[in-house]
């Protein structure tokens, strides 16, 4: 049973963080409430004040900026982004990925900023924005600031954010020429039991950059450099590359996997190096057709 | 559905699909479940529950708790002097709440009452309890290894209502019941075979999800007791609740309102002596309505190690089976007695066997108590047994198929001495199967494909009443004490009623589960409803009809000749229906008939079981030998159920039940910590399937009049959850090499079992 708590529905940013302030500690940011709400009943969290961000038009929406970049609002929800074809066109592997979190009774209420700032090491679209060089766009007591996605993520369910601070806003480059995304998941149950992201350019006849990401293996996604250094340098050709993806499963199998009701660090070990190869052939697909 | 029919045609409405009487008000949210029932005055309970697996409690102090405004009683066994704390309709060993000692995680300690809910719960946190933790055991091996912590050191009365006639065996402190099965020279047979298979099978610790939870109102009023609960057996349960308080069964009045499924977790008794226990402390009516996760931890499936050895002759014919099953019984019996004297029997299959030797025994770890589970003892062991089937075949050069129809028994032939003769045609079952997966073609590369079978000693005891009422308008009330849990029982009733009273379904209506107001039944499970419940509806309508002709004679014929007629009687020609019999025997406009069925253990419920409930599944799988997932290509259930009086509704069962198996499967599994905690007590992290996860599917339904029930119909509703986990490891084994051994087939569980195939295999680009 969830505990009274009072319930703020600003109607700009500015006033939500007003709202905030006054609340003291008190306060959190409610979004779907999906994990918020969950958690309040479980009684491992207790807010007297909930502010509710799905009203911020700040917040909402899905565009491409003038740099290109497409730019989702942080209380965009799954299901938004699942049918969206802004972002069909722009990062198909998003709508992919997005079609397969949860189920839809959480994919139409859960938000993309509710899923990042909750920071659960089993996040879909964390690991994918990982991978995809993403930023978001924050706003709090003390202004505005962004931060790399990549060391936003500090422990599980733990981020770079303050608790005043808004996500306001994901910002995913525009891919560059011969450059492609991909994402790929073993999935058991409701989360994913593994995931690997990559993203690839290819110039001529070869892989030039290659970044990987893995996701529910160690206690928070990650980038695994030595993955996307093993894919770098590799001919553009699907059939050609045993030998830097069996090199980029061995980095992956280095981590440090953490074993959990979806399977054993071992078998997650196994799944990341299985994933791997097929997410980087989804990219190099992706890429070639870019090219 | 395809329909396989060889028995007589039926009088309408029976074999018509017809709508279930509850559908419209379930699907439009007009049911109405206990939890949205209220009584004047009511006050609301919640539970603090224990977070050791294993302690002794040895302080509880609740004055904070009662301090809290809205806050009318704390409760805990030291309250409850007055009252007898431990139920249990077999082995009287549950504490209604926790006595000196927890043995469960979530073990209920202290019942607050407050004029909430949400008061209810913020008092809970006001309570401080002090526990000396105990060593705990979470495992059958555990519970039985020397110095193993003893769970309980009392010994606990056995009751009658345990469901079997022998008393309750245990040779180990840690051993709640233990049951055999011995028949023939079992050493010889096992001497003289050609082929001995052997091995070690696991069956999970699982939860027999409902969509809703246990929910309860107790209200003490006139000197007795009323109470509203989410239960399958409101009989046995007024049984507990009599003894618990010291009343007069005639002072309990159970009712079950509207039931959101049951699937056997909501049998027996549950919260009622705790929510009655806690409205007296207050002299309030209480709701105690409990979340899906204390639902999880209330009861859950017996857990299984099955050590077995099958014996063979060249030619296939089993010759012995010896097998030893320790269920997981967790902290209390329960049902668990019964759950491991029909696992003991189920283990044995559907087959001809000289010689068998069995033992089950049911353990105590610090688990929460399981309880009665669809399918209830018998996929444990089929599991275990139909693995051996395919091993043996394979070891033999036989086709699966054919071990099979080698080993089944023939119509009319006993599994064992005593039982009744097998009222199904096993082999045409088994072709049934065969034909629909087109066994005679090979499997597409990378599938494979099974056929499993088991029998189960089905139907409980037959013990049961019905009322039939026939009133002035000619229409009909009749009383049953079974239970709608969502199978259609409501719906199956008073089809039969109306097709021997022979009157249009709408002329018909029902009233179950009310032990005040309606008529016995011992239980709504072992698939008994229809058979059982439907003969005492049958002797009812039988006795009210003979009635009616003796009172048409009386007041219509001046005691001349009247005839039988289609829905009354013909007096002189004139056409006289049940209505106007009543009304002319009572001379005026008002007054009933009633007749009475009964229903026991004499004619043709001599023999035991009742009836025999068939389980023959097929399936197809495909294995991504990558990520160890298996994928059900195909499921094919043989519904073997003698006559279907709603087919559809037989084949919602079907389809339900084998999906429930599939779950198991593949992934429900209650996991549990050495250290007691529970793992995945919740929806998410518990995985059941939806019905995204329901595969390309064929339910056949076999009709051959051959039931002990009305019209040659006998029961269903579990027989195809049983052989699925075997039908699916079977599968498997053909479609990859490999055998498992232990259920859920987990992707990792799959992908260790490939790798020990193929030992070097990682690392291939
Ligand atoms: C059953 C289930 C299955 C799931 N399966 C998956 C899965 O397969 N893959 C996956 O990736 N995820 C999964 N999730 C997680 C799901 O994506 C998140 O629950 C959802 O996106 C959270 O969004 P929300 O809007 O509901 O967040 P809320 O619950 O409202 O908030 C979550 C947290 O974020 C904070 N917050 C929310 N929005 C903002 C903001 N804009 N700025 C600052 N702080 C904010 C809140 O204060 C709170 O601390 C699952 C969740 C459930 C319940």
């Amino acid at each position: 049973m969830i505990p009274p708590f009072a319930l703020a529905r600003p109607a700009s940013v500015s006033e939500a963080i007003a709202t905030f302030a006054d609340a003291g500690q008190d306060a959190a940011w409610y979004a779907g409430g999906t994990e918020l709400l969950q958690v309040m009943k479980m009684g491992l969290a207790r807010f007297g004040t909930l502010i509710d961000l799905k009203g911020l038009p700040e917040l909402r929406g899905i565009a491409v900026d003038a740099s290109g970049a497409l730019v989702i609002g942080g209380a965009v929800t799954h299901r938004e982004i699942e049918r969206s074809s802004i972002v069909g066109r722009e990062l198909p592997g998003l709508v992919g990925l997005e079609a397969h979190v949860a189920n839809v009774r959480v994919r139409n209420q859960g938000t993309i900023g509710g899923n990042l700032c909750f920071a659960e090491p089993h996040s879909d679209p964390a690991t994918f924005l990982l991978a995809c060089d993403a930023h978001v766009e924050l706003w709090g007591a003390g202004g505005a600031r962004e931060l790399p996605i990549d060391g936003f993520f500090l422990e599980p369910f733990v981020t770079a954010r303050t608790p005043d601070e808004i996500l306001l806003a994901i910002v995913i480059p525009k891919a560059a020429a011969g450059e492609g995304r991909a994402y790929e998941k073993a999935k058991f149950r409701e989360r994913p039991a593994v995931s690997v992201a990559v993203r690839l350019r290819v110039a001529g006849d070869a892989i030039v950059e290659a970044v990987v990401a893995v996701g529910s293996m160690t206690d928070i996604p990650v980038r695994v450099p030595e993955a996307g250094t093993a894919l770098a340098g590799a001919p553009a050709d699907p059939s050609a590359l045993g030998a830097p993806l069996a090199a980029g499963a061995e980095a992956m199998a280095e981590l440090d996997a953490v074993g959990d009701l979806d399977g054993s660090a071992d078998f997650k070990r196994h799944l990341a190096g299985v994933l791997l190869r097929s997410a980087t052939r989804a990219a190099l697909s992706e890429a070639i057709a870019r090219a | 559905m395809r329909r396989v029919t060889t028995r007589a045609t039926p009088p309408s409405p029976i074999g018509e699909s017809v709508p279930r009487r509850d559908g419209i008000a379930k699907v439009t949210g007009a049911a109405r479940f206990t939890s949205d029932l209220s009584v004047p005055g009511m006050a609301w309970a919640k539970i603090l529950r224990s977070p050791y697996p294993h302690a002794r409690i040895s302080s509880i102090d609740t004055a904070a708790a009662l301090a809290l405004p809205g806050v009318i009683a704390a409760v805990s066994a030291a309250d409850l002097a007055d009252v007898e704390l431990y139920y249990g309709h077999a082995l009287a060993d549950h504490p209604l709440i926790a006595h000196g000692v927890v043995r469960y995680g979530g073990e209920p300690v202290v019942g607050i009452v407050a004029e909430d809910p949400a008061t209810a719960e913020e008092a809970l946190a006001l309570v401080s309890v002090e526990y000396d933790p105990l060593p705990v055991v979470t495992t059958v091996e555990a519970a039985l290894a020397p110095g193993a912590p003893i769970l309980h050191e009392r010994e606990a009365e056995q009751r009658p209502q345990r469901g079997f006639e022998e008393a309750i065996e245990r040779d180990h402190p840690n051993v709640c019941s233990s049951s055999t099965q011995r028949w023939g020279d079992i050493d010889a047979a096992f001497a003289g075979a050609d082929l001995v298979v052997e091995g070690d099978f696991r069956y999970p610790i699982s939860y027999a999800y409902a969509m809703e939870p246990y929910t309860a109102i107790a209200h003490w009023s006139d000197g007795g007791l009323t109470v509203w609960s989410s239960c399958q057996h409101p009989f046995m349960v007024r049984d507990d609740l009599a003894r618990c308080f010291h009343l007069p069964l005639s002072a309990v009045r159970v009712i079950v309102p509207y039931v959101g499924g049951g699937y056997g977790s909501k049998s027996y008794t549950k919260i009622e002596p705790l929510t009655a226990a806690l409205a007296l402390r207050a002299d309030r009516p209480v709701k105690l309505a409990l979340s899906i996760e204390e639902s999880i931890l209330t009861t859950r499936g017996d857990g299984a190690v099955v050590h077995i050895a099958s014996a063979f002759d060249g030619d296939g014919r089993l010759r012995g089976r010896r097998a030893e099953i320790l269920l997981n019984t967790g902290a209390y019996a329960e049902n668990s007695p019964l759950v491991g004297r029909k696992a003991a029997n189920r283990i044995c299959g559907p087959y001809r066997i000289p010689a068998v030797d069995v033992t089950c025994r049911a353990i105590y770890t610090n688990t929460s108590p399981a309880s009665s589970f669809r399918g209830f003892g018998a996929p444990q062991g089929i599991f275990a047994g139909e693995s051996q089937m395919d091993e043996a075949a394979e070891r033999l050069g036989i086709d699966p198929l054919e071990i099979r129809r080698r080993n089944v028994v023939r119509p009319g032939e006993a599994l064992w001495s005593k039982a009744r003769g097998m009222d199904a045609d096993l082999d045409a079952d088994l072709l049934l199967a065969a034909d629909a997966l087109a066994w005679d073609t090979p499997a597409r590369p990378g599938r494979g494909r099974a056929i499993c079978i088991s029998a189960s000693d089905a139907g409980s005891e037959p013990v049961t009443t019905s009322l039939l009422r026939v009133h002035a308008d000619g229409s009909v009330t009749v009383t049953v004490g079974s239970t709608e849990i969502g199978q259609g029982s409501s719906t199956v009733l008073a089809q039969i009623a109306a097709a021997e009273m022979d009157l249009p379904l709408d002329r018909v209506h029902l009233l179950q589960s009310d032990t005040t107001a309606a008529s016995y039944d011992r239980s709504t499970g072992a698939s008994r409803t229809t058979t059982l419940v439907g003969l005492a509806i049958q002797a009812a309508a039988r006795d009210a009809r003979s009635q009616l002709l003796e009172w048409a004679r009386d007041a219509l014929a001046g005691g001349g000749t009247v005839e039988p007629a289609k829905g009354g009687v013909l007096v002189a020609g004139v056409h006289h229906d049940w209505g106007a019999i009543v009304r002319a025997w009572f001379a005026g406009a008002g007054g009933e008939v009633v007749g009475r069925g009964y229903l026991r253990r004499a004619g043709s419920m001599t023999a035991m079981p009742p009836f025999w409930e068939i389980g023959c599944v097929g399936a197809e799988v495909s294995v991504d030998e990558e990520t160890g997932q298996i994928r059900v290509e195909r499921l094919v259930t043989v519904g073997d159920v003698g006559c279907a009086i709603n087919p559809q509704l037989v084949e919602s069962q079907d389809v339900g039940a084998a999906i429930m198996g599939l779950g198991i499967a593949l992934s429900e599994e209650l996991v549990y910590t050495p250290e007691g905690s529970l793992l995945n007590g919740n929806l998410v992290e518990y995985r059941v399937p939806r019905a995204s996860d329901i595969p390309p599917f064929t339910a056949i339904l076999a009709e051959r009049g051959d039931g002990v029930g009305v019209y040659g119909a006998k029961g269903g509703g579990e027989g195809a959850l049983n052989p699925v986990a075997a039908a699916v490891a079977n599968a498997v084994r053909r479609a990859t090499g490999i055998r498992l051994h232990e259920a859920p087939f987990t992707p990792e569980r799959v992908w260790r079992a490939l790798r020990e195939r193929d030992p070097g295999r990682e690392g291939d680009g």
